[in-house]
C-alpha cells in the first residue's frame, strides 16, 4: 500500500475499529467490576486492539497476503491493546485530576490516542513518536468532537458512536499523515501484486537501532514480499545514521541498479531487485 | 421627568428593603457545613464526610436527621440514603516542620507537646503517622494505631536546615492514597517554604477534587519579615481552603495544643453519609454535591459551599442499550468504502493491459481490441 492510500485505509479502518470499540464499551459499560480503573484497562485494551488490529490487517489485505494480514493484524492489535490498556486508565486519571471539565475530556482522549499510536508505532516501521503524536492529535480532535456530540446531539448513544468513530478515524488518519509527512526513508515495490506498496524504514535508520530482514516468510521477515523467488530471509537492511546498507543473504542474489551486490550503501531512487520483485529505495535527508 | 422616575425607583427600593427586613425569617443558625472528603470508588454508592462547626470553629452536634443531601440541586430521597452516622476510623498524617527556625522560642517543644495531645485523643481504631521536613522529607513513623510508637517518634524529632513543606505534603498524600475511610493531613510550619520542588497546585492536584483534607497550622510570628522568615499565612490559608481543611494560627504552646485538640475533636465529630446517586451512569460529567441543615422551627437552612465529584467515564456510559442495527449499518457502510478502491483497481486491471510505449510510458488498450501481452517493464530507469 502506498503512503497515500495508507491515509485512506487507516482513516476508514480506524473508524471501524473505533465503532467496534463503541459497541464493546456499550455492552460492557464501565461498572462490570467494582474497580473503575480495572474496567478502564479492559475497555481501553479492547478499543486499542480493535483500532490496531484493523489498521494492521489493512497492510496485509492490501498486499493480498492472508498470513501477512493476520500477522500484521495480530501484532498491531496487540500493541494497540497494550497502548489502550495503559492509556485509558492514565487518561481517566488525568481527566479526574484536572476536574472532569469538558476540555479535559479532549486532553484525556489525546493521552489515550497517543498511547494507542505509540503501541502501533512500536510494531510499524516508523519511529514511535510519530504515530504517537498523530494519535494524540487525533485523540484530542476525537475527544472534543465526542464532547460536542454528547452535549449537542439529542441521542447520547449516537453522540458516543460519532465520537468514538471519529477518534478511531482521526487516530488512523493522523498516524498515516504524520508518517507520510515525516518519513525519511521508505522502500517502494514497483512490480508484482504488491505494486505500489511502500515500507517505511525510519525505525531502521539508526546505527544502534534494529535492522530489517527483507524476505518472503511472513513470520521471519520484517519486510514481507510474497514472491517464490525470494528467500525467507533474503537480505538485511541496516542503518548507519547517515545512510542505509543492504546486505544480500540469499543464494538467488540481490541486485541494485542491475548489478549483483553482496553489501552496498543505498542511495535515493536506487532500483533494487530481489527474485521477480522490483523496488525503489527513497530517502529524504 | 427623569428625576421623578429615579426618585420613584429609590423609594420603591427602600420600601422593598424595609418589607424584606420586616418579613425576614428568624436569624440563620450559626453553623458552618463543610464536605471534607468524597469517596466514589463504589459508585453509584457515594460516601462522603461532613464537618459541622459553630462560629468559633468548634464541632457542633446536630441531629443527623436534619441533614438534607442534594445532588445537582435535587434532594436525594430518604430511601436512597443508606446511612448517616459517625465518621468511623480516621487516619491522620501529622506533617511537622523541623527546619532550623523551629529551634528558636521553644517552637519544636511546643509542636511536640501539641502532637502528643493529638495522639492522646486518638480512638482505639484510629491511625496516625508522622512525616517531618526541612530540606529533606522523612517519614519518622509510618501509619500505625500504636500510640507508643507515635509518641516515641514525636520525641525523636530534631530541627535543622531549610523548609520544604510542599515536598513533605506530596509524600504525605502518597502515603494516604491507599488508605480507606476518613483521612486527613495536619501540617505545621513556622516559616516560608523556601526549598520545595513541588508547589500548592501540585499538592491539590495530587489529592484530587475532594480526596481528603489538609488542615494547616502556622506557629510563631505571622507575616513575612525582611529576612524572609515568619509564617506565610495567605499561602497556608489558601492551601487549607483548596484542600477542604482549615487554617489555624498559634502564637505559643498553649494555643497550639488547643488547636490540635480542636482538630482531633472536629475530625472525630464528622458525619459519614452514604447514598445512591440518582444519576447512576459513569458518564464523566461532574455532579455538584451539597448538604443543608434543615432549620429547627423557623429560619432558613444552612447550606455548605457546593462540592463536586466526577464518577469517571472518559468513555461515557449511556442509558440506551447497544444498538446492533445501527452498528451493523455503519460498519457495513465503512467496509464498503474500504472495498471501493480495491474493486476499482481490480476492474481496471481486468479490463486493460499495460503496454510499454516507445517513450517508456504505458499506454492502454481497450478490451475490444486484441491485447498485446508483454512482460511488464520496470517503471524505474536503471542507472
Amino acid at each position: 500500500m502506498s503512503r497515500y492510500s495508507r491515509l485512506y485505509y487507516y482513516t476508514l479502518l480506524g473508524a471501524i475499529g473505533g465503532l467496534i470499540g463503541w459497541q464493546i464499551s456499550n455492552v460492557l459499560g464501565l461498572s462490570f467490576t467494582g474497580y473503575l480503573y480495572l474496567n478502564e484497562v479492559v475497555v481501553g485494551g479492547l478499543i486499542g486492539f480493535c483500532i490496531g488490529a484493523l489498521i494492521g490487517l489493512s497492510e496485509g489485505l492490501a498486499a493480498k497476503t492472508p498470513l501477512y494480514a493476520l500477522r500484521s493484524g495480530a501484532i498491531t492489535g496487540l500493541f494497540g491493546m497494550i497502548g489502550g490498556a495503559i492509556g485509558l486508565p492514565i487518561a481517566e486519571f488525568g481527566f479526574q485530576l484536572l476536574g472532569g471539565e469538558a476540555w479535559t475530556r479532549a486532553l484525556g482522549w489525546a493521552i489515550f490516542g497517543g498511547l494507542i499510536g505509540a503501541g502501533l508505532g512500536y510494531s510499524s516501521g516508523s519511529q514511535i513518536w510519530k504515530p504517537a503524536l498523530g494519535g494524540a492529535i487525533g485523540g484530542a480532535i476525537g475527544g472534543a468532537l465526542l464532547e460536542l456530540a454528547r452535549t449537542r446531539l439529542s441521542d447520547p448513544l449516537v453522540g458516543k458512536a460519532v465520537g468514538l468513530g471519529l477518534v478511531g478515524a482521526a487516530v488512523g488518519a493522523l498516524i498515516a499523515l504524520i508518517v507520510l509527512l515525516l518519513s525519511r526513508a521508505w522502500l517502494e515495490v514497483v512490480t508484482g501484486k504488491m505494486k505500489g506498496t511502500e515500507f517505511v524504514l525510519d525505525k531502521f535508520i539508526h546505527a544502534n537501532g534494529p535492522s530489517a530482514y527483507v524476505g518472503s516468510d511472513a513470520l521471519k521477515a520484517d519486510i514481507v514480499l510474497p514472491d517464490p523467488d525470494i528467500a525467507p530471509q533474503h537480505a538485511l537492511l541496516k542503518g548507519a545514521d547517515t545512510h542505509m546498507t543492504l546486505k544480500d543473504m540469499s543464494r538467488q542474489g540481490t541486485y541494485i541498479n542491475g548489478r549483483k551486490i553482496e553489501m552496498a550503501k543505498l542511495e535515493n531512487e536506487q532500483a533494487i531487485r530481489m527474485g521477480n520483485t522490483q523496488m525503489v529505495y527513497h530517502e529524504k535527508r | 421627568m427623569k428625576k421623578t422616575f429615579r426618585l420613584t425607583l429609590q423609594i420603591l427600593a427602600l420600601v422593598g428593603l424595609l418589607v424584606s427586613m420586616g418579613f425576614a425569617p428568624q436569624a440563620q443558625e450559626d453553623a458552618n457545613i463543610q464536605i471534607t472528603q468524597i469517596d466514589t470508588t463504589q459508585f453509584p454508592r457515594v460516601t462522603f464526610f461532613v464537618s459541622i462547626t459553630d462560629a468559633d470553629g468548634q464541632p457542633l452536634a446536630v441531629d443527623a436527621n436534619r441533614l438534607i443531601i442534594m445532588e445537582n440541586g435535587e434532594q436525594i430521597p430518604l430511601d436512597q440514603i443508606e446511612g448517616i452516622g459517625d465518621v468511623g476510623p480516621i487516619t491522620t498524617l501529622l506533617v511537622m516542620d523541623v527546619s532550623d527556625s523551629m529551634n528558636s522560642a521553644g517552637k519544636l517543644d511546643s509542636s511536640k507537646a501539641a502532637a502528643h495531645e493529638f495522639i492522646g485523643r486518638m480512638r482505639e481504631e484510629d491511625q496516625a503517622g508522622l512525616v517531618s521536613f526541612n530540606t529533606q522529607v522523612q517519614t519518622v513513623q509510618a501509619i500505625t494505631s500504636d500510640q507508643d510508637s507515635l509518641n516515641s517518634a514525636i520525641d525523636s524529632l530534631k530541627a535543622g536546615n531549610n523548609t520544604a513543606m510542599y515536598d513533605a505534603l506530596m509524600t504525605a498524600v502518597d502515603q494516604l492514597q491507599g488508605v480507606e475511610g476518613r483521612k486527613a493531613i495536619i501540617v505545621l510550619t513556622d516559616g516560608l517554604d523556601n526549598s520545595s520542588s513541588a508547589d500548592a497546585d501540585d499538592v491539590v492536584n495530587r489529592i484530587g477534587e475532594v480526596g481528603f483534607s489538609i488542615s494547616t497550622v502556622g506557629l510563631g510570628e505571622p507575616g513575612v519579615t525582611t529576612n524572609d522568615t515568619g509564617i506565610d499565612e495567605p499561602a497556608l490559608q489558601d492551601l487549607a481552603d483548596r484542600a477542604g481543611g482549615v487554617y489555624g494560627y498559634a502564637e505559643d504552646q498553649e494555643a497550639l495544643t488547643r488547636l490540635y485538640e480542636t482538630y482531633a475533636v472536629s475530625l472525630q465529630s464528622e458525619y459519614q453519609i452514604t447514598y445512591t446517586s440518582p444519576a447512576a451512569l459513569r458518564d464523566g460529567v461532574n455532579r455538584s454535591l451539597s448538604v443543608a441543615l434543615a432549620p429547627v422551627g423557623g429560619g432558613s437552612p444552612v447550606v455548605n459551599q457546593d462540592s463536586r465529584y466526577n464518577p469517571g467515564g472518559l468513555v461515557p456510559e449511556v442509558a440506551q442499550p447497544a444498538s446492533w442495527p445501527f452498528f451493523a449499518v455503519v460498519v457495513i457502510g465503512l467496509a464498503a468504502l474500504v472495498l471501493v478502491p480495491m474493486v476499482f483497481t481490480n476492474w481496471r486491471s481486468g479490463s486493460t493491459t499495460h503496454v510499454a510505449g516507445s517513450n517508456g510510458h504505458s499506454a492502454r488498450a481497450s478490451t475490444g481490441k486484441p491485447m498485446v501481452k508483454t512482460r511488464p517493464r520496470p517503471r524505474i530507469k536503471l542507472k
